[in-house]
């Protein structure tokens, strides 16, 4: 099991360059069954890694362009008179896939993208009165600029605390660089991945990431890193119980990745950014800029032995 | 403008309560008017706090303030200090209400209404009224608490709770001070029972008075004796003479003090000793009861030659005291100027009366032929009664004597003496009581208003001494020997003041079962709460040997220490490091790198902290690398393998030595 996440993470990196780091994370959200927005600047490599993964991982995918014209009907489906049958027939959307590329997210309005909403924390589709399961498992893949961009409707709390984890691609080290400007079009590479792992091994591996062992000194220490977030005054707000249950499945997702079946504390350091960072928010910070200071602080403040 | 403190709806509740409960008590010592003064302030308080009404402007608060103190002017004329120095607590504890725009004033009302409860014990000492003051100490403190508290509570009785718990926590605390705090004495004394009356025996005896009391049940005092009891007909309790007659009443003149010695001599020791002790009532007198006749007594009490006890002042609280008395007759050589004055009878008057004296005395010689004369003349023709005919001429004596013939034993005891002393042979009325009624359930004695009595004493000139004469005893044996109570039931004056009493005192039943009951409980505390610092030296040198302020002190701050140290080391504990093999032998290690200059950082995992040792001690790289991997194992995979554990100890000795010291 281990070979073939070592396999996923090699195919991968064939096509995104020196961001292991970052690929090891993606999948870290996908083995504990979480969303994920990747946020960065224009022509960093996102939309390359999420459609690396949706292809690696054999699943069914789609790919949405989110504009600020667009409708939920865009995304969901539309039910629609049918005169031969003389009915109503729901034509399912785009979001009815197992993976979803959710491609620049905070271009359209609110209004759209709370339509993901329902669909990424229950993941069903309710219209007209009618309730549609969406097929299992079902990823959202988000990729969104920074909200210092123009055209951008910053995502509210609610929907940001959807998603398990937030990670940054950042610029390529020169090497990769390099490697990345002599290898040619990425786009071709991705055309010739293939999938690595089964649907049935993706659910196998799922459960074995659940059942990675957590320590009490572990969360006696995820449990003073929550008190600190709540009571420190740099925290407009703290960890909520829903960051902190992410916080713990991811590091167990993190922790099996890293060929353990217990978790570090290591690993809660590790995760602690990508999964609390959008959902934290400082008590200066006016405009929402993400955390990553206050949670370097928090990681710095915060004993790891009791 | 500051916010102003809204008080929450508990809050206030609770605040209603306390203030209810805290100035009830004094509804029968302020003056009335001071109610109106309730019902403003706590309206407007009440209209207010929902909004209706703003506070009152301060004009209309200086008019009230300028009314209350010119109200209590007016009182002072008639009131004692106390009562209108209370009273103005009263109502500058109102008055705040309508001025209490913070917490702070919310917190200085309810201190003065703590300061009230404690005032109260100036007017009421019952025990209902002991178990009335902690529970309105309960719920003050409970409203303290809800005003400390800011958000809305919607539970009410939250507070009430905690503050009992409080209480509770605090009782053993408050009993070791109870026992062991020394009394200090006051620094002031109020006088709080002038213009008040009481009921008992006056300094001066008119015949019909003693008949007065027999309305009131009343208890005068209580004793109990260390050993046995005197027999019911010696129970003569002295209270005290009346040596001067002026036709009508008996009155005493001031008398000298007495050494205690100077009497003990002449006592013969044939007779019985008695040692008690007495609770007395308040009299608002000089004297002390006693029975006859006191042998030794406190310090603070001295003797008179009549043999009466006296205190130094009047009494105006309950008092204890303990007595050794001897039932005997008093040797006194009379010196001249006392001859004479047990021998004044006014200049005429009673005349019937002094020629049957004077033929009595000429029929027999001697002072016992007389009495016993007197006594058989007593026996034959007259009645006792509580409702004597009234008195109503020049010369009471005759007309009781010869025509009446009806009296109490007021009557018999004054004309007895006038009689003795128109034949020449000095005597004197004594007031006191006569009985007392036995409490089965606590061995004390209750003697009533309603036993009080008068008898005389006359003086032999043979032996030299005063003899009590009763002639009482001849008229009603049954007063000596039966309880008053059984005695008077059939006379319709007796108790004539509460039906309820009367009941309670005649029949068998069960009411009586439980006044005596009540009797007991309350003899209990007046002697061993109200007046336990009687007991307290006692107590204090059967615990510590000799009382000094370090032995107090020793005694009080040792067992106080101890608590609070073992309250300390529970939290120490409960705070302490786990005492987990793994963290003392990690303990080690850091205290050995600590010297080197080497500690884990705060947010340092133990995996970063080892390796970074590896890094710094090369030649340990191996070992560090190790422990890592073991207390990664025991610490987060809860591998509980005993080797594992081993291992890791034997990996931490090895570092430990192996560290070079610098």
């Amino acid at each position: 099991m281990r070979d073939q996440i070592e396999a996923v993470i090699k195919a991968v990196s064939s096509v995104l360059y020196g961001k292991q780091e970052q690929i090891k994370l993606a999948l870290t959200c996908i083995f504990s069954q979480g969303h994920l927005l990747i946020e960065d600047l224009p022509g960093m490599g996102k939309t390359t890694l999420a459609h690396a993964l949706a292809k690696v991982l054999g699943l069914d995918y789609q790919r949405l362009q989110f504009t600020s014209d667009m409708l939920p009907a865009d995304i969901l489906g539309v039910t629609i008179f049918d005169p031969s049958s003389n009915r109503f027939q729901f034509h399912p959307g785009p979001v009815f896939t197992q993976l979803l590329l959710a491609d620049e997210v905070n271009r359209t309005t609110p209004k759209t993208q709370s339509a993901l909403l329902e669909a990424m924390e229950e993941r069903r589709v309710s219209l007209d009165g009618q309730t549609h399961p969406l097929p299992s498992p079902f990823f959202v893949i988000a990729t969104q600029n920074p909200v210092t961009q123009q055209g951008t409707f910053p995502l509210p709390e609610s929907q940001l605390d959807r998603f398990l984890m937030r990670i940054e691609l950042g610029y390529p080290d020169a090497r990769a660089e390099r490697e990345l400007l002599r290898g040619g079009d990425p786009r071709e590479r991705l055309q010739t991945l293939a999938a690595v792992i089964s649907a049935a091994e993706l659910e196998q591996i799922t459960q074995a990431c659940s059942a990675v062992k957590v320590s009490d000194s572990i969360l006696d220490y995820l449990q003073r890193l929550i008190a600190y977030s709540r009571q420190a005054p740099e925290f407009s707000f703290g960890i909520s119980p829903r960051g902190a249950l992410a916080l713990l499945s991811a590091s167990r997702s993190w922790a099996y990745i890293d060929g353990r079946d217990y978790v570090l504390p290591e690993d809660l350091q590790q995760l602690l950014g990508p999964v609390t960072g959008h959902r934290l928010r400082a008590a200066e910070d006016i405009g929402g800029f993400g955390a990553n200071a206050l949670i370097q602080q928090l990681l710095s403040q915060v004993d790891v032995v009791g | 403008m500051k916010p102003l403190f809204q008080l929450t709806r508990s809050s206030m509740i609770w605040l209603l309560v306390s203030i209810l409960m805290v100035t009830a008590p004094y509804a029968t010592v302020v003056p009335g008017w001071l109610f109106l003064l309730a019902v403003l302030t706590v309206g407007w308080r009440l209209m207010v706090h929902s909004g209706r009404w703003n506070f009152p402007h301060w004009s209309i608060r200086l008019v009230l303030l300028l009314l209350v103190l010119v109200g209590l002017l007016f009182e002072l004329r008639s009131g004692s200090a106390m009562v209108i120095t209370v009273s103005l607590l009263v109502a500058a504890f109102l008055l705040k209400l309508t001025e209490m725009y913070r917490r702070r004033d919310a917190l200085v009302v309810l201190y003065v209404a703590l300061l009230l409860i404690v005032c109260s014990f100036l007017f009421f000492q019952s025990i209902p009224m002991a178990f009335y003051c902690l529970l309105s100490l309960v719920v003050v403190t409970a409203c303290l608490n809800t005003v400390y508290r800011s958000q809305q509570n919607s539970d009410i009785w939250r507070p009430l709770k905690r503050s009992a718990v409080l209480y509770m926590q605090a009782l053993p605390m408050m009993l070791v001070l109870f026992v062991i705090f020394p009394r200090m004495g006051p620094l002031w004394q109020v006088d709080l029972n002038t213009g008040q009356s009481f009921t008992g025996l006056s300094d001066s005896l008119s015949p019909g008075d003693v008949s007065r009391l027999t309305r009131s049940a009343d208890i005068a005092f209580r004793a109990r004796f260390d050993g046995d009891l005197p027999p019911e007909n010696q129970r003569y309790w002295r209270g005290l003479t009346y040596d001067r007659f002026d036709g009508r009443r008996w009155s005493r003149t001031e008398l000298q003090q007495e050494s205690q010695t100077s009497l003990l001599t002449q006592f013969n020791s044939a007779y019985q000793d008695y040692r008690y002790q007495i609770v007395m009532e308040a009299t608002g007198q000089q004297w002390r009861y006693g029975l006859d006749v006191p042998l030794s007594f406190p310090a603070t009490m001295s003797r008179l030659s009549d043999l009466t006890l006296q205190g130094g002042e009047p009494l105006m609280q309950r008092t204890q005291y303990s007595l050794v008395s001897r039932s005997a007759p008093v040797r006194e050589p009379l010196a001249d100027g006392h001859y004479l004055r047990y021998l004044q009878l006014p200049e005429n008057g009673n005349e019937r009366a002094r020629q049957l004296a004077l033929r009595w005395a000429s029929e027999q010689p001697g002072v016992q032929a007389f009495t016993a004369q007197m006594l058989t003349f007593f026996a034959r023709d007259f009645r006792y009664t509580l409702e004597p005919p009234l008195l109503s001429g020049r010369d009471s004596v005759d007309q009781f004597l010869f025509q009446t013939r009806q009296g109490f034993c007021g009557h018999f005891a004054s004309a007895g003496a006038f009689l003795l002393r128109a034949a020449g042979i000095p005597a004197r009325v004594v007031g006191g009581y006569l009985g007392g009624e036995m409490n089965p359930l606590d061995g004390a004695l209750s003697v009533r208003q309603y036993e009080a009595h008068a008898w005389l004493e006359y003086w032999d000139s043979e032996d030299l001494s005063w003899h009590r004469l009763d002639p009482t005893s001849v008229v009603a044996p049954l007063r000596l020997e039966q309880s008053a109570a059984q005695l008077f039931s059939s006379e319709p004056s007796f108790l004539a003041d509460s039906m309820l009493m009367r009941t309670g005192f005649l029949s068998g039943s069960l009411l009586k079962q439980l006044r005596l009951r009540y009797e007991a409980l309350n003899y209990g505390w007046h002697r061993w709460v109200l007046n336990f610092h009687e007991h307290q030296t006692g107590f204090l040198r059967q615990l510590l040997g000799e009382i000094s302020v370090i032995r107090i002190l020793l005694l009080i701050l040792v067992p106080g220490g101890l608590v609070l140290l073992a309250v300390a080391g529970s939290l120490f504990i409960r705070r302490g490091p786990r005492k987990d093999p793994l963290f003392l032998a990690l303990q080690r290690l850091d205290k050995h790198l600590k010297q080197r200059g080497m500690q884990r950082l705060c947010g340092e995992t133990p995996g970063q902290f080892f390796s970074r040792l590896g890094q710094v001690f090369p030649s340990l790289s191996d070992e560090f690398t190790a422990l890592s991997r073991c207390y990664e194992q025991i610490s987060y995979a809860e591998n509980s393998d005993p080797q594992l554990q081993q291992q890791f100890r034997q990996l931490i000795n090895r570092c430990c030595t192996q560290i070079p010291q610098s």
